[in-house]
């Protein structure tokens, strides 16, 4: 109430004018205070992580004669004047960014007290170590409603814009896909939206979105070594990006919820029934660069016997690039124009995400079941590696040939190579950074086995 | 009901405040100069260790009473107080008094026993002498006389109160004076308080495209005293010694400081930011690889020298190579310490880099980037002798940088002088830069698939 810069507050300093007007004229008008306050307009952009939310937020003020402007910005809640940077800019110089009623006023030190267990020299020991390293200015704490900057700025007169990055946690996303599946279960089409929670309490109208589907730190330390690597001409390889960015478009997040079309129009993908076993799955998965020593990892307890009756859906590389991991519902489309549902699963998760098709389970697989075996594990200290060798038995018991992908993931760490695997594989087998997918025909009431020896280095 | 009655006592406080000021207010617009102490690493400087040494000019009414100043910082150490009459020189404080402010509304009321008030209830006004004061409950004295009685009141059936013109709930410093001329005096007051801190940060944009950079420095300033200052000549102070202290032969230097260019409005609790020095546009770029041939143990020996000459003396491929940028700062002296957001422009897109330290010396900043792995070290004592007589260490120190990669690339070799904070180097076969206390940077220009050696010799004393 005392800056006075909201207008119940400027109401209130009014009313108590009338009673001393000198004396609270100085402390509640609001001080050089020339544009309006500024509501971002077109022109922010942001960048949603999975974590957090990169802002360039856009302020437009109008510079009078005097070469100097006020302006009052309000700032997602959460954030004050320390976590906020006016991103500099040729002809404009920020002169100060203002955040009124961040810090609390500190208490003075507290004299000694005298006391029955402690001596004076102790006492005037804590009297002097309060006194010598006093309480940092306590924050006020974070608040739900957003913030209000004050910017003075220097510019030429006339309509100028500057720009406020900061990173926020209010704004978040969810995301789901459905497959809607044709009759003869032989084409898919995919559909999906994204929902933008805005929950900053401000609107970014016309804001330029982009998604990358990976925590902020992840993509950071990419860009920075991708950056390096650039500078240094370094050999080698080039890391790879955690997540490919998909541009949304300008869209209004105003404040609230705000849904999207991720896939339109996308053209019918080829589907087909197939059998699939995974009997480690991904919770195994370590993303160190040094492999995992552990002798019985993924070994004990045993693995899963249990083969998936699964449709396969080729993916569209062109309109999945980008496209972030969410839930996903298989649907078909019956003749009589129902729905009904064949199956869930999820898509474009991190671990498949060079994946060229998506399966998904929609049953335990009838008279087919599956083994993994280990068959050697060397560490090998000297020559920093680890080979691991396993053999994957598929037992087919029906009258019919089942053709089965053997999805294999090479948890013990991200560096490793396929030193040997007993049935051919292309560019396809890979689908993740720690996950292949080698596939079998497996006779009728027969048994067919892949075997395959991995080697970690570090 | 409690609301309304605290706008009333606002209003009271603010009639009081205006009083006051015919008393002692604000000497026009001279400006209050404010040295903020700002705490960073390494400091060797025995300054303040945090606060603020506030000057203000003020004007004073002197004659036979007490002369209130109020409007002080309410975080005000009082044993700091300078008052010098500008007026009359000669002029002496023969009694000086800190008064604090009420913080809260019973603190406010306790102010007022004794004083006549009016408080306001649903059923009428009543006016007597405030008696007590605590969380529920107000007492009045009513009548006089025999008709005297004291009447209890809920504080929750109280709407208002009314105070006193002339009283004052602000910090205030009450003084007595002793001067020959009566009157109108202007004084200069200094003092120290707690509660006014700052802190910086930075901030780096990268073209890639263009290989340049934007890169501006700010200092967050926060008002924790709970008193405004309405044009406040700021000077931000670090405790970080400065490079010149090399000249001095290792003694340490004073503080380094930055002028807020133009006086400001610090109203309290704000935080406000300022640019710590010009921002940088489109600023050329210098890639740059550091290597540290270990992480500063400097901070374990600030008490006794590190004068056993077998440990550190190095020996063996090791270290830290990172590759940075290095951008030109208008500014003669090392930047405080801070965190550098470092964000990649590409197109009207941001990428966010990372947050690291800022390094700089006088005239640079440099900001990491990431690991490099082509640039490897090795550093070794040569020679190390300790006299415990003349205490003294004198050491010689080789560091071998090697690049295994593809294109030359300038290698700055940090080294840390960590044995004691007083140390002078004796020889050096390229020249150094001090850029810390206890900090020296060679830049070496290392060919691909080539090594370059820095050999220097240091002496500690103390």
């Amino acid at each position: 109430m005392r800056r006075g810069k909201a207008p119940g507050a400027v109401a209130a300093c009014a009313a108590v004018a009338a009673v001393a007007a000198v004396a609270t004229l100085g402390a509640c008008a609001p001080r050089r205070v020339r544009a309006p306050a500024a509501s971002p307009s077109d022109g922010s952009d942001v960048t949603l992580y999975r974590d957090l939310a990169l802002v360039r937020q856009r302020v437009e003020l109008d510079v009078p004669a005097s070469g100097v402007a006020t302006v009052r910005v309000r700032i997602p809640a959460g954030l004050g004047a320390a976590l906020v940077h006016a991103l500099p800019q040729a002809g404009l110089a920020l002169v100060a960014l203002r955040e009124p009623g961040a810090v609390r006023a500190a208490l003075p030190p507290p004299a000694p007290e005298p006391s029955a267990e402690r001596s004076d020299e102790e006492a005037l020991d804590v009297y002097r170590m309060r006194r010598e390293h006093p309480a940092e200015p306590e924050a006020a704490p974070a608040r739900e409603r957003p913030a209000e900057l004050e910017l003075t700025v220097r510019a030429r007169p006339g309509r100028a814009a500057l720009w406020l990055g900061y990173v926020t946690t209010r704004l978040t996303w969810d995301v789901a896909y459905t497959l809607t599946a044709n009759a003869a279960r032989d084409r898919a089409v995919l559909r999906g939206a994204i929902a933008i929670h805005n929950t900053t309490g401000i609107a970014l109208p016309a804001a330029k979105v982009r998604l990358v589907d990976a925590l902020l730190d992840d993509q950071r330390a990419y860009a920075a070594r991708e950056l390096a690597a650039r500078l240094t001409a370094a050999g080698g390889t080039r890391p790879a990006p955690p997540a490919a960015p998909r541009e949304l478009g300008r869209l209004d997040l105003a404040d609230g919820d705000t849904r999207v079309e991720l896939v339109q129009g996308a053209a019918p993908r080829p589907m087909r029934s197939i059998l699939v076993y995974d009997p480690i799955g991904t919770q195994y998965d370590r993303t160190g660069r040094n492999p995992v020593m552990e002798p019985d990892l993924g070994i004990e307890p045993p693995a899963s016997r249990r083969v998936d009756e699964s449709f396969e859906i080729e993916r569209d590389p062109r309109a999945s690039t980008g496209l972030p991991a969410g839930p996903a519902r298989l649907l078909e489309r019956r003749a009589d124009g129902t729905l009904a549902l064949l199956g869930e699963g999820r898509l474009f998760e991190a671990t498949a995400r060079v994946a060229v098709s998506d399966t998904f389970a929609v049953g335990t697989a009838d008279r087919v079941t599956g083994a993994r075996a280990r068959r050697e594990l060397t560490v090998d200290g000297d020559r920093q590696r680890v080979v691991e060798e396993f053999v994957i038995t598929i037992e087919n018991t029906r009258p019919r040939p089942v053709d089965v992908v053997v999805r294999e993931h090479l948890y013990r760490g991200t560096n490793w190579t396929l030193a040997y695997i007993s049935v051919p594989v292309s560019g396809e087998t890979k689908e993740g950074p720690q996950q292949v997918a080698p596939r079998i025909t497996v006779p009728p009431r027969s048994k067919g086995r892949i075997m395959y020896a991995v080697v970690y280095t570090w | 009901m409690l609301a309304r009655m605290g706008r009333t006592l606002l209003a009271a406080a603010a009639v009081a405040a205006l009083s006051l000021a015919s008393d002692a207010a604000p000497a026009g617009p001279t400006p209050t100069r404010i040295t903020v102490w700002g705490q960073f690493g390494g400091a060797t400087y025995a300054g303040p260790l945090a606060g603020a040494m506030i000057t203000e000019r003020r004007e004073v009414e002197l004659g036979a009473g007490e002369v209130r100043i109020s409007g002080v910082a309410a975080t005000l150490e009082p044993a700091s107080v300078q008052l010098r009459d500008l007026t009359e020189p000669g002029a002496t404080v023969t009694e000086q008094r800190f008064v604090p402010g009420a913080g809260t509304p019973t603190e406010l009321l306790a102010r007022h026993v004794g004083d006549a008030v009016t408080i306001v209830t649903p059923r009428g006004e009543i006016t007597g002498v405030l008696r007590a004061a605590d969380e529920q409950t107000l007492v009045v004295e009513l009548g006089q006389g025999d008709q005297r009685r004291l009447s209890i009141l809920r504080r929750d059936f109280v709407q208002d109160v009314r105070l006193p013109a002339g009283a004052s709930d602000q910090p205030s410093l009450v003084v007595r004076m002793a001067g020959k001329k009566p009157g109108k005096h202007a004084v200069e007051l200094t003092y120290r308080a707690a509660g006014l801190t700052w802190s910086a940060d930075y901030l780096a944009v990268l073209d890639e495209a263009a290989r340049t950079m934007d890169f501006s420095a700010w200092a967050t300033v926060k008002n924790a005293t709970g008193t405004s200052f309405e044009r406040a000549e700021l000077v931000l102070a670090s405790t970080s010694s400065t490079p010149a202290a090399a000249a001095t032969g290792g003694k340490p230097a004073g503080p380094i400081r930055f002028a807020v260019p133009s006086p400001l409005r610090l109203a309290a609790g704000d935080a406000v930011q300022v640019e710590l020095v010009p921002a940088r546009v489109a600023a050329k770029t210098t890639p740059v690889v550091t290597y540290e041939a270990m992480e500063d143990p400097s901070s374990a020996y600030q008490d006794s020298p590190g004068d056993n000459c077998t440990e550190l003396s190095g020996g063996g491929l090791g270290g830290t190579a990172e590759l940075a940028l290095e951008v030109a700062v208008p500014s003669q002296v090392p930047l405080p310490e801070g965190k550098v957001r470092v964000f990649r422009r590409q197109g009207e897109r941001l990428d966010v880099i990372g947050e690291e330290d800022l390094r700089s010396g006088a005239g640079f900043a440099r900001i990491k980037l990431a690991g490099d792995a082509e640039v490897i070290g090795e550093r070794k004592a040569v020679s190390c002798n300790v006299d415990e007589r003349a205490k003294t260490i004198h050491e010689r120190v080789t560091v071998r940088v090697e690049n295994r990669g593809k294109l030359a690339v300038d290698v700055v070799v940090r080294e840390y002088l960590w044995r004691w904070p007083v140390w002078k180097l004796e020889a050096e076969d390229k020249k150094g830069l001090r850029t810390g206390t206890q900090t020296q940077e060679y830049r070496v220009h290392v060919p691909a698939r080539g090594s370059q050696t820095v050999t220097y010799a240091v002496i500690y004393t103390w």
